[in-house]
This record gives structure tokens, C-alpha cells and sequence, in this order.
């Protein structure tokens, strides 16, 4: 346990002192495993099965915000499916419209689960992402979780069902069209919503409401909960689930959940900042760098709180009038100097 | 002149305003009700282009049924089914986005609320220092 807490230790200094290049390196890893992912399964559009292309990608969502990934990776998967169809791309772009605005405009924080899901469920470890949501989140993260079942099941309908169907088949634009969502919303997906959705909720209440219960109890009791839905669901709705599959990968899911909660979500990695700011005399080139204080400690308030409290409210309306607490009465001061006038 | 304390208060107010000038402070712009208002309109045009493509998928999905009975179709039922479905997605997502917006609005004018009290301490650091300098 020591041995663990001094490597968590020694992360948070790393971080602290180079997070300007972990940071983009993290992302960088992560874009490119998320962009090798969707070409080596879809891969219909030769322009972008380059190894360059996806470098140059991947490079991009390094530096912007992360949500930045979300789109180049949504981006990526629309255009493979106009590769291999309009119909196919006209629907993908649809459905991750649909997603963005009847959901992630509400919680954009959660928008890597539309990649997320496709990565964990091609890796046979589905139930890291409701976990991983459970720990983060509270119980409203089981939408971003059914969010993230949508997208992985349209990403394995298109490379499993709708490839093989164009190449082998002459059907139709319409019937493409129909039989996207008639292969998308079957019982399979049914059996993964429910227990998506379960375990994000098991989770974060065992987190957020059980004080008595470690967040390691929470990732055990999620991930039997995830087990016992998925064998016990497709028994009752007649699926085909491989049990040793189900069973394994929900072990190396509770395993990256815990590390994950270990390593990162408990702790915090606060970042060194680069500020600049100037007034009449100077300008101000400060650099950050955050102090390694252990659980419990209160860094000490450099001014005074109490004047604060003492200050009446500052009230600056949008029109600009206003006044400064009770010293200075702009109307007034208007006023008077009218009546001099 | 530099004062240690001075300098702290000005390294917190830059801080603030790098990390929240995109969203608290532009937030906090608007009186409550415009914000709220302007959330409500943004979300009229958003939920009806999301009701207009479900309600454009689901024809597609049952396209050889609406070709094959269309001269049986009812057109007022329809338009009264069409209506009432608008009407509810409508309904709910617009008290979704007045909640979110009324909570987003009051967080961030607490967080430029302490931004401006600092401020106005800053004022008043360099106020007097200035009265110190005219006596010195």
C-alpha cells in the first residue's frame, strides 16, 4: 500500500512540473489508439487509412480540448460510412447529431463516451465505461452510458451487418435504410442498455450516498451487477452471450476501473499555470507550480477575508450603471453634476 | 511600488479570469432572464431539427407502409399525432434547459461575485499606496 502511495506521490510531482507535455502526449496516445481502432474496423475510405493522416489527426486533438477528439473520432467514423455508402454515412452523421442534440448539449463532459464505448466494447471490456462513468459521475451518467451502447452497437452493425450486406448483395438505398435500425435496435442492445445503465447507477449511488462502502466495494458490487444482468438477460431474452467473454472482461474492466480510481480520480493533480497579466507600471510573466500538500491540510489564505465580508456588494448592471457599495453613487454624482451645470 | 500581498491578490484575479473568461464571465453578462430567455430560444430551433430528422427517420423506416396505404391516411389524426408529439418534446426539453440555465447563471454569478469583491479590494490596495506615497 505504501509502495503505491508513493508512486501516486511521485506522479502528482511529475505532473505538477511537466503537465504541459504529459497532458498533450496522454491525448495524443489515447487519439491514436482511438483512430487505429475505427480505420483497422472500417477502413472505407482509403484517403483516410493513411498512417499519416491519422498521426496529423491525432496531433490535432493533442493540442485542442478534448471534445475536439470526440468530433475528429465522430468525424472519422461518418466519413468510413460514406466510404462505404451515402445512405450508411447519411444515417451515421444523423444519428450523432440526434445524440448531440437531444443529449451532449446538456452534458458536454461526457461526449468522449461516444468513442469510449466503441473502444472498450471492441476490446471486449464494455462494462470500464459504465464503472468508469459510476465513479466519475452521479446517477444521471447512466444517459451518457446508454449514449455510449448507441454508438458502439451502430459502429459494430456497420463493419459486422451492413459491409458484408453491400458487398454481397445489390440492396437498395431504402432497404439499407431500414434495416440499419431494424439490426440496430434488437435485444442485444436491449440487454446492453439495461445493464449499462444499471451499473453506472449502482456505482455512483454506492459512491455518493453509502458512506460505509469504499469506492472499491462500489466497482466489485457494479461489476457482479453488470455480470449477473448480462448472463441472466440474455437467458431471458434469448441472446447469444459467451460467458467466459462476459465474465473476463468484466474482471479487467473492475481492474482499470480500480487503477483508474487509484491512480486518478482521487487524487488531485493540480497543474502548474502560466499567467500574464500587466497594469500601469509592469508587466506579469508568473509561472504556478502547485504545492504536494497531503489530505487534510488547508493552504493558508494570503489576505484578509474579513475586509472582503466587511465590502457592501459590487453591482455593475450590463448597462454600466451602477454603484460601488456605499461610497459612490454614480446616479447621484450624475445628478449633481447636472444641477451645477 | 510591488507589494508581496498585492501581487498575490493580482496572480488570483488573472488566474480567475484565464480560466472562466469563457464561460462565468461571459455568463454573467446577460441578466438572469435574457440568459435563461436566449437558452429557451436556442433550444426551440435545436429540439425542433431533432424532432424534424426523428420524425424524417421513422417515415423512412416505414416507408412502404405510408406507400402503400396512403390513400387510406387520415390527414387530421396525423397532423394532430404530429403536433402532440412536438408538443411534449418541446415541453420537456424546455423545462430541461430552463433548469440547467438557471443553475449554470447562479453558479457563475457567485464565482464573479468573489471575482468582483477581490477586485475591488485590489482598488483599495493600490488607493492606498498611493495615499502612502503622497505623504512620503
Amino acid at each position: 500500500m505504501n509502495t503505491l502511495i508513493t508512486v501516486r506521490d511521485k506522479m502528482r510531482a511529475l505532473y505538477a512540473d511537466y503537465s504541459m507535455y504529459i497532458v498533450p502526449v496522454f491525448k495524443f496516445a489515447l487519439a491514436m489508439v482511438l483512430f487505429l481502432i475505427i480505420n483497422n474496423r472500417m477502413g472505407y475510405m482509403q484517403a483516410l487509412s493513411n498512417l499519416f493522416v491519422l498521426i496529423i489527426l491525432a496531433a490535432v486533438s493533442a493540442i485542442l480540448p478534448l471534445n475536439a477528439m470526440v468530433l475528429i473520432g465522430s468525424m472519422l467514423i461518418v466519413l468510413h460510412c460514406f466510404g462505404l455508402g451515402l445512405e450508411v454515412g447519411a444515417f451515421a452523421m444523423i444519428l450523432y447529431l440526434v445524440l448531440v442534440m437531444l443529449y451532449f448539449r446538456f452534458a458536454s463532459r461526457d461526449a468522449l463516451v461516444l468513442l469510449m464505448g466503441p473502444l472498450a466494447c471492441t476490446l471486449n471490456i464494455p462494462a470500464a465505461v459504465p464503472l468508469c462513468l459510476g465513479l466519475m459521475r452521479g446517477p444521471e451518467s447512466a444517459l451518457s452510458a446508454i449514449c455510449s451502447v448507441v454508438s458502439w452497437r451502430f459502429f459494430q452493425l456497420t463493419y459486422a451487418e451492413i459491409a458484408p450486406m453491400k458487398q454481397t448483395s445489390d440492396a437498395g438505398v431504402l432497404e439499407i435504410l431500414q434495416e440499419i435500425p431494424r439490426s440496430m435496435f434488437n435485444s442485444s442492445l436491449v440487454l446492453y442498455l439495461i445493464a449499462f445503465a444499471a451499473t453506472a447507477i449502482v456505482v455512483s449511488l454506492i459512491c455518493r450516498y453509502l458512506t460505509t462502502f469504499t469506492r472499491l466495494t462500489a466497482i466489485i458490487i457494479g461489476s457482479v451487477v453488470f455480470i449477473v444482468i448480462m448472463l441472466a438477460g440474455g437467458r431471458a431474452l434469448q441472446t447469444e452471450i459467451n460467458t467466459v467473454v462476459v465474465i473476463g472482461g468484466t474482471v479487467v474492466s473492475a481492474l482499470i476501473a480500480l487503477i483508474l480510481n487509484t491512480f486518478f480520480y482521487t487524487v488531485d493533480y493540480a497543474k502548474s499555470k502560466y499567467i500574464q497579466f500587466e497594469d500601469d507600471d509592469y508587466f506579469y510573466y508568473v509561472k504556478a507550480i502547485p504545492k504536494l500538500k497531503t489530505e487534510g491540510t488547508r493552504q493558508e489564505e494570503f489576505f484578509d477575508d474579513d475586509a472582503i465580508d466587511e465590502e457592501p456588494p459590487l453591482t455593475i448592471r450590463p448597462d454600466g450603471t451602477g454603484r460601488i457599495g456605499n461610497e459612490v453613487d454614480f446616479e447621484t454624482k450624475l445628478e449633481d453634476s447636472l444641477k451645477d451645470l | 511600488m510591488l507589494t508581496k500581498r498585492r501581487l498575490h491578490l493580482m496572480i488570483k484575479l488573472a488566474e480567475f479570469r484565464q480560466d472562466h473568461e469563457d464561460d462565468s464571465m461571459r455568463i454573467v453578462r446577460y441578466y438572469r432572464s435574457d440568459y435563461i430567455a436566449l437558452s429557451l430560444i436556442k433550444n426551440l430551433f435545436i429540439t425542433t431539427i431533432a424532432w424534424l430528422v426523428l420524425i424524417g427517420l421513422f417515415a423512412l423506416y416505414h416507408m412502404d407502409f405510408l406507400l402503400n396505404n396512403l390513400n387510406q391516411l387520415k390527414i387530421g389524426p396525423l397532423a394532430a399525432v404530429l403536433v402532440i408529439t412536438y408538443l411534449m418534446m418541446l415541453g420537456v426539453y424546455s423545462v430541461i434547459t430552463y433548469m440547467t440555465a438557471r443553475i449554470r447563471y447562479i453558479r457563475s454569478f457567485a464565482d464573479v461575485r468573489e471575482y468582483d469583491q477581490k477586485l475591488r479590494l485590489l482598488a483599495r490596495l493600490y488607493d492606498e499606496e498611493a495615499e502612502e506615497e503622497d505623504l512620503a
